[in-house]
């Protein structure tokens, strides 16, 4: 690291490492204001206050099952799901439940459970990186407007609002049919017109924080803007970033879903939820539940798993609601 | 999906008509219903058969074809607005064409219900002449000889836009016409075959109107002098070769080509600006240009979206008045929400949607169970006079300027064609209700055009063969990924150029969705990677329209082949012969455009041109399924027999309670 003349490493000055709890250790000074009755540390603080709902715990172990459904699903229950030709040749289309086909096929002659296994990759990969390219998009955003302030913020914001006011949806389908889906495409489609509230929550947040007197200090010692945006603001909002995150994938997943239910998902061998949805509704007055509902069921578990562990984090991360 | 339909719908004569009223007075009717009122709507009578009686009046709707509503209403179209929903199921219930073909479920020529009389040919085959039967415009003027030379005259100077234009024939054979009292006579510029000419080259022909001969609005009936000018008077500057130009010389050329071009826009269409959106929808039944018509209906409402209505045309003076008070052409965005109004009762005459289907057919033409949720409606399965296939854009600038070139290559054509699995999917996916497309002439209705050469399957499904074409011309092949080519001199294009390509099809059905799904991944197995795209029926056709220069499209499925009309005559000058307007993909052959001259102007049969074109493989040749696996409101009489032009008859259907 380069210092310029007069900064001081911030490592170096324990009180400006903010977001690191105190480490009470021998010859640490204790804060004034007494010590802090701790029951703890962050990390137990935090999983304390997350296992406290149940519904949370639930959602964590269905995501991680789900995970497991759909990526480790396929190495133990072998199906051909990438070439409808054999599809065809192979099965009966639209049948029902059997000890060959538990799930049933679809009109193409897929195995549906494996179908469902095989569609879920795609929604959770698109959903978490898509939720990725949001957030980082978001945070980095926000941050910089609301650190730098004035005419910066001012036509940085005023982006967001004009964004904000598209209508989401429509402007995916508009991309989607400017640009002919792929996988990698959809990740950045819905993560480049997700990244505007993460961007509006980081902003608030930063507006705050740009005042905090560690802020003020590195400011007075010389630190650059960027270094108090990467170092002091972004680590100060991960509280806000984390629980947005997982809204995010969760809205990711509703976004392909929607998109692949009016035809402009991922293209074909590959499919998703929300394409197996619209090709099951195809058949709904004909009584073919098991297109329906199987992938119904891993979708809706999926995002209100997602959405609830989405509620414990932000509590968990709620300073307020930690004991001490 | 059918393509470039003008179809010639069955119309019955009167006393057909009246049998079939006294037939329906013996109908029993086990879901009568008020007349007007859709299928939902009927209170079946149980326990005891009830004596239906005709109902005059009643409003029936038919169900589009989902996700193609009609666009475009001038009968005087060019490729990209040529399709059964423009043509066959709208136009022609207004402006009826001077030879109305479909005879019960046969495609052929029906006197009674034609504007002319038949042709007579004479001086060796050189000379044909007709007259016309008395039939009326609804502005009180006569169809005469006249309102068919200004059809001609426009013809003449817009024939490079026009549909069913192939060079060599119909203007170019017609060295002059003339008329007297209620007779054309054309003089020919050397000998026809009469059969041919009169399907394929009087069969296009739609008289129009004097009330159209105007270049603005509000202007005097045939004050453009385009329809009232002879024949002969319209000069034009023709250029042949590959950028043909027809420039007008003579003033009623010039007018012609201002007439075109001022209903053209009134119809939506600008051709200075072909780009341009068709603002001209919302206007189509307030136009008082398109309320002139000489047809059974007139347009009393239509909307962006595709709603249609039209009423009886009183003045009309065909054989056949209609008895519904109303009909109705209902839109839909796609196949399983038309289903849904079918279960709910809210169509008259609809299809049921081939991934709807719960009972395999036993043949193409019987069919199975209807679906249970349709007890209320008659299944009968429409079969189009056509084929099935998608072009390959042999001027294809695709695949890194490669696609055209390896699309010229029969080889890769018959490795392509040998992937697709006809009789899996008309078995799996059509559940019988299709029939294979192995070349150019249709086997349905059952014909005697079509021989056993081309009926037989040349190119079964066979993996194996399909890479040992490949290897054997150069290509490096990888099942499942991307092949390329390593021998230059026998690949026929460049060394290191890949097989991949894009499909853009419209998706009537969820069925033509697996259907294509399947073939790219029985493609995939021979290393050639299609992407598929999807888009509306009418962008489909729209952007698959021949470019003689190089245009990036490489294959294009609008999902429905081709219906042999206007060119009834299954002789493929129009869709195959070089240069021809609905030639989408540009195939040239020079053994078939001399096969096609002798069927069309010698007498040579069908045969050796159709035999030839089954293994040249000029297009991809798909299963060719019903048009519509209809399904008929069961107190709705008069819409079956179905005429395999697909054109519809509305003012034939009755309501019975």
């Amino acid at each position: 690291m380069t210092l310029v003349p007069g900064e001081i490493p911030i490592n170096e000055v324990p009180s400006m490492r903010e977001g690191v709890p105190p480490a009470n250790g021998p010859g640490d000074e204790v804060p004034g204001g007494g010590a802090v009755s701790s029951s703890g540390g962050l990390g137990r603080q935090f999983l304390r206050v997350f296992v406290e709902s149940k519904l949370a715990v639930v959602g964590a172990v269905v995501i991680v099952l789900m995970i497991l459904f759909c990526f480790v699903g396929p190495v133990v229950y072998h199906t051909n799901q990438t070439s409808a030709q054999l599809a065809l040749l192979n099965s009966t289309q639209n049948s029902p439940p059997s000890a060959t086909n538990p799930l049933g096929t679809d009109g193409s002659g897929f195995d549906i459970l494996g179908r469902v296994m095989y569609g879920g990759q795609t929604s959770l990969e698109v959903g978490f990186a898509a939720a990725g390219i949001a957030t980082g998009l978001g945070v980095v955003w926000g941050a910089v407007a609301g650190f730098f302030g004035g005419w910066v913020d001012a036509l940085m914001m005023r982006i967001v609002d004009v964004l904000l006011s598209v209508p989401i949806l429509f402007l995916l389908i508009v991309l989607a049919v400017i640009f002919q889906p792929s996988l990698g495409l959809l990740m950045l489609v819905i993560g480049f017109t997700a990244w505007l509230v993460p961007a509006r929550l980081v902003r608030g947040e930063t507006l705050t924080l740009r005042v905090r007197e560690y802020v003020q200090a590195v400011r007075v010692m010389g630190g650059s803007g960027r270094r108090i945006v990467l170092r002091h603001i972004i680590p100060n909002t991960v509280g806000t970033i984390v629980v947005n995150a997982t809204f995010q994938v969760a809205d990711a997943i509703l976004f392909l879903a929607a998109l692949g239910f009016i035809g402009l998902g991922v293209p074909a061998p590959r499919t998703d939820w929300g394409s197996m949805l619209s090709n099951g509704v195809n058949y709904a007055l004909d009584g073919y539940w098991w297109e329906i509902y199987p992938v119904a069921v891993a979708f809706v578990l999926v995002v209100v798993s997602i959405n609830f562990v989405g509620d414990a984090l932000r509590d968990a991360l709620e300073i307020r609601l930690q004991r001490r | 999906m059918s393509r470039i339909d003008k179809g010639r719908g069955l119309l019955r004569t009167g006393v057909a008509v009246v049998a079939a009223g006294s037939l329906g007075l013996g109908v029993t009717a086990a879901g009568s219903a008020a007349a007007s009122a859709p299928a939902g709507a009927s209170h079946a009578r149980r326990g005891h058969a009830v004596r239906a009686h005709k109902v005059q009046g009643g409003t029936a709707y038919f169900a589009e074809q989902a996700g193609a509503p009609p666009n475009y209403i001038f009968p005087f179209e060019g490729g990209q607005f040529d399709s059964i929903n423009n043509v066959s199921q709208f136009q022609y219930l207004m402006y009826r064409p001077l030879y109305w073909f479909g005879k019960g479920t046969s495609p052929q020529l029906n006197p009674a219900l034609s504007i002319a009389k038949q042709p007579v040919y004479s001086h060796g085959n050189t000379v044909v002449s007709f007259a016309l039967n008395h039939y009326k415009w609804s502005d009180g003027e006569t169809v005469t000889p006249q309102d068919v030379v200004f059809f001609m005259n426009m013809l003449k100077v817009e024939k490079l836009v026009y549909d069913a234009y192939s060079a060599g024939s119909i203007p170019d054979d017609i060295k002059s016409i003339t008329t007297t009292g209620d007779s054309v006579t054309i003089d020919l510029t050397g000998p026809v075959n009469p059969y041919w000419f009169t399907e394929n080259e009087l069969g296009q022909i739609t008289p129009m109107p004097m009330a159209w001969d105007v270049t603005g609005t509000g202007q005097k009936r045939g004050s453009a002098s385009c329809g009232t000018a002879s024949y002969q008077a319209v000069v034009v500057k023709t250029v042949s070769g590959a950028s043909p130009s027809d420039t007008p010389v003579s003033a009623a050329a010039k007018s012609c080509a201002a007439v075109y071009t001022f209903m053209s826009k009134e119809s939506g269409y600008d051709p200075t600006n072909p780009k341009a959106p068709n603002n001209a929808l919302s206007t189509y039944a307030t136009n008082p240009l398109w309320q002139v018509v000489d047809g059974p209906w007139h347009l009393a409402s239509f909307t962006s979206t595709g709603y249609v209505a039209m009423k009886p045309n009183p003045d009309y003076s065909g054989p056949v008045k209609p008895t519904l008070a109303e009909f109705v052409e209902l839109p839909y965005t796609s196949a399983s929400s038309e289903f849904n109004a079918l279960v709910a009762g809210k169509v008259s005459v609809g299809f049921l949607p081939p991934e709807d289907v719960t009972a395999t057919a036993p043949s193409p033409t019987t069919p199975g169970a209807n679906n249970p949720r349709l007890s209320n409606f008659k299944i009968a399965p429409w079969y189009p006079w056509g084929i099935n296939y998608f072009p390959y854009n042999f001027n294809s600038t695709g695949d890194g300027g490669q696609a055209g070139k390896i699309f010229r290559q029969l080889y890769f054509r018959e490795a392509f064609q040998t992937l697709v699995d006809q009789p899996l999917y008309i078995k799996k996916l059509f559940h019988n209700y299709a029939v294979p497309t192995y070349g150019p002439v249709p086997v349905l209705p059952k014909n005697s055009f079509a021989t056993s050469f081309e009926e037989t399957n040349h190119f079964p499904y066979n993996v194996k063969k399909a890479i040992s074409l490949l290897k054997t011309n150069g290509w490096k092949v990888v099942p499942g990924g991307v092949d390329s080519c390593q021998d230059a001199a026998k690949c026929g294009v460049p060394k290191g150029t890949k097989l991949q390509f894009t499909i853009q099809y419209s998706v009537p059905t969820a069925t033509q969705t697996d259907e294509m799904e399947a073939q790219a991944a029985s493609w995939a197995q021979a290393g050639i990677k299609v992407s598929l795209t999807t888009a509306t029926f009418n962008t489909v056709i729209a952007n698959a329209t021949a470019c003689a220069t190089g245009c990036s499209w490489e294959m294009e499925d609008w999902a429905g082949g081709w219906t042999y009309s206007p060119d009834y005559y299954p002789s493929g000058e129009v869709l195959f012969k070089t240069g021809a307007v609905s030639n989408y993909g540009s195939y040239s052959n020079a053994e078939n455009d001399k096969l096609v001259d002798q069927t069309d102007f010698g007498t040579a049969t069908l045969a050796q041109w159709e035999n030839f074109l089954a293994t040249n493989l000029p297009v991809v040749f798909q299963p060719e399924e019903a048009f519509y696996i209809t399904e008929v409101q069961k107190n709705l009489h008069g819409v079956t027999p179905q005429n395999p032009l697909l054109s519809i008859n509305p003012e034939n259907w009755y309501f019975t309670k």
